[in-house]
């Protein structure tokens, strides 16, 4: 009994001394972002739809969000639901965008997994949605049925599925959120 | 609902080039035009006859055996179909507390609990056991997250309603067990919402907040961390609501918050560096966050156990930063959380403890009190070794 009275008093004290006290965090910078609207950098945005893409190391996926564009040539700043598709990937020398001007680096990653460093870049994917960021404020936009239009506050998921082949597919799913057409200030809420 | 379906991409492919061949597909009954009120199998259908959650944005979700679940969030509850009246509508509409599941097979909905009205007040307590089962009140844009070792879900806050009152940015914390579909509070205010959060103390909690970019953090061991960075919400001595700057773990296997780094102050800014001081991350809301690592490690499952080192990237989300007005932000961050990995610790000393204890019990009982077993089954050298190995816990 004395034995275990004195382990069960050394496991209490050390029980005593955890918890997350102990935890810390560091942000870094990565990359500052423009206003402008570019095709490599994805324009400023609150409440965007994210996502995970398995099997790829570090890639995530986004879709809209509401977004603030500025038009340069216009001189004018817009609030507005945005519609377009971006992924943050992986890239190697090879698949690096050339020429491309300012805020469209490719981004350094520490990858603590591998403790390795891993170059990432985004790009917009114009089939999975609309990349002129102008293109759903119509008070009247287009009713589109193979692209969703442009929303915020989406509801989103990730699934697995196993085909019949026995080989894997991801899901993203996609619900409601709400678009905001700005030329009148028309607030909806999308269904299912 | 939307749905995008990707093919595994092999090491070989360009993950851009596979995007660029997909499209997406427009899944189950759905309405372009918005606004549309749920159906809850209470109103008679005209030309519907499945259940459907009303149209909704900032509501927490989850995926469960295989299926997408959904609690609350802003939108549209039950109305008589056919009611187009905007005005009719919009007394449906506001802060949900029902639950949803969509299969992902047949693309049904099913309601399996909450309110079909928006705008319900919570239940926290109760002792009388024909009174109403607890459940939070209405509200949308909160942290939620799973345990998938206690096989919970977590609701954290949000905007919306308390016990009474009007509607505000809470910090009570609830779970509801995923095979009950029963809810429990945890902590929190069950009254008073907008207030500020307790940063020092054995009893530090964080403040009332919606839009907080929140992820949980799996383990196999010991239970699911959260981790939770800024939301819009109140500090102290503040007349509005505020763009938070503060990081939160929340461990549900002691119920505790611990805050991490980060401001007590409200709409702290966001810079960028001189050359003097580094880049510092301010105050931030409905910021997109994601867990920097492949989501087949996203399970504790993998090789290597419980993780103490979470790689998260930051993007955006509503802040103000050095040398401009605007609200809204493109800069990317990579958070790094190194979380104290004392429940691991913890469990492998209780563990190795239990197994000394038994195994000098046994070996003292075998070795002592029979010693015909002894003679029988164990050589003299082996039962001496252990005699040997429980003389350790005689200078405990």
């Amino acid at each position: 009994m004395r034995q275990l009275a004195s382990l069960l008093a050394v496991v209490a004290v050390h029980f005593h001394q955890v918890g997350c006290q102990g935890s810390r965090l560091n942000a870094t910078l990565l990359a500052l972002g423009t206003d402008s609207f570019s095709a490599s950098w994805p324009n400023p945005r609150l409440e965007a739809a994210t996502w995970h893409v398995s099997k790829q190391q570090g890639t995530l996926a986004m879709f809209g969000g509401t977004g603030i564009y500025t038009d340069e040539t216009h001189s004018f700043e817009e609030t507005l639901n945005l519609a377009d598709f971006w992924l943050f990937h992986p890239v190697t020398n090879g698949t690096i965008r050339p020429n491309c001007s300012d805020h469209c680096d490719p981004v350094t990653v520490q990858d603590d997994d591998t403790n390795s460093h891993i170059t990432m870049q985004w790009t917009l994917v114009s089939n999975l949605g609309q990349d002129d960021p102008l293109a759903t404020t119509s008070s009247t936009p287009p009713i589109d049925t193979d692209k969703p239009r442009g929303r915020t506050g989406a509801l989103t998921w990730t699934t697995l599925r196993k085909g019949a082949d026995g080989s894997y597919s991801q899901e993203f799913w996609m619900f409601g959120g709400k678009v905001i057409w700005n030329t009148d200030l028309v607030y909806v809420i999308l269904s299912p | 609902m939307w749905r995008l379906t990707i093919p595994v991409v092999n090491e070989t492919q360009d993950v851009v080039e596979v995007f660029q061949s997909l499209r997406w597909e427009r899944i189950g009954w759905g309405s372009s035009t918005g606004n549309i009120t749920a159906g809850y199998g209470i109103y008679t259908a005209t030309n519907e006859s499945q259940p459907w959650p009303g149209a909704r944005q900032s509501a927490g979700t989850w995926t469960h055996n295989s299926n997408l679940w959904l609690f609350g969030g802003l939108g549209f509850g039950a109305a008589p179909l056919g009611d187009t009246d905007f005005s009719a509508v919009e007394a449906h509409f506001g802060y949900m507390n029902d639950i949803w599941e969509f299969d992902t097979e047949t693309f049904e909905w099913t309601w399996h609990s909450g309110s079909s009205l928006p705008h319900v007040y919570g239940v926290y307590e109760s002792d009388d056991i024909d009174a109403a089962p607890l459940s939070p009140g209405g509200r949308a844009k909160s942290s939620v997250w799973i345990s998938t070792l206690s096989y919970e879900l977590f609701v954290f806050g949000g905007y919306g309603f308390t016990k009474a009152g009007g509607a505000g940015y809470l910090d009570d914390l609830w779970k509801m067990n995923l095979g009950t579909l029963t809810w429990e509070w945890v902590g929190g205010r069950e009254t008073r919402p907008n207030q500020a959060g307790t940063y020092a103390g054995p009893a530090q909690w964080p403040g009332g907040r919606a839009g907080a970019a929140a992820l949980n953090v799996p383990r196999c061991t010991s239970e699911t961390l959260l981790f939770l960075y800024g939301g819009y919400g109140y500090t102290e001595d503040a007349l509005y609501q505020t763009r938070l700057g503060d990081a939160w773990l929340y461990n549900a296997s002691s119920e505790s918050w611990t805050f991490v780094v980060g401001s007590a102050e409200g709409n702290t800014v966001t810079s960028y560096g001189s050359a003097d001081e580094g880049p510092s991350l301010g105050g931030r809301a409905f910021s997109a966050l994601w867990r920097f690592a492949p989501v087949d490690k996203l399970s504790c499952f993998t090789e290597g156990g419980d993780i103490t080192t979470l790689s998260l990237l930051l993007f955006g989300g509503g802040g103000f930063r050095d040398g401009s007005t605007s609200e809204f932000q493109n800069d990317l961050w990579m958070l790094v959380v190194d979380i104290d990995g004392s429940d691991v610790w913890l469990t492998v000393v209780l563990v190795t403890a239990a197994l000394l204890l038994v195994g000098a019990a046994t070996t003292t009982i075998i070795c002592v009190c029979c010693p015909r077993v002894r003679k029988k089954f164990f050589r003299e050298s082996l039962c001496c070794r252990y005699r040997k190995y429980s003389r350790v816990f005689d200078v405990l």
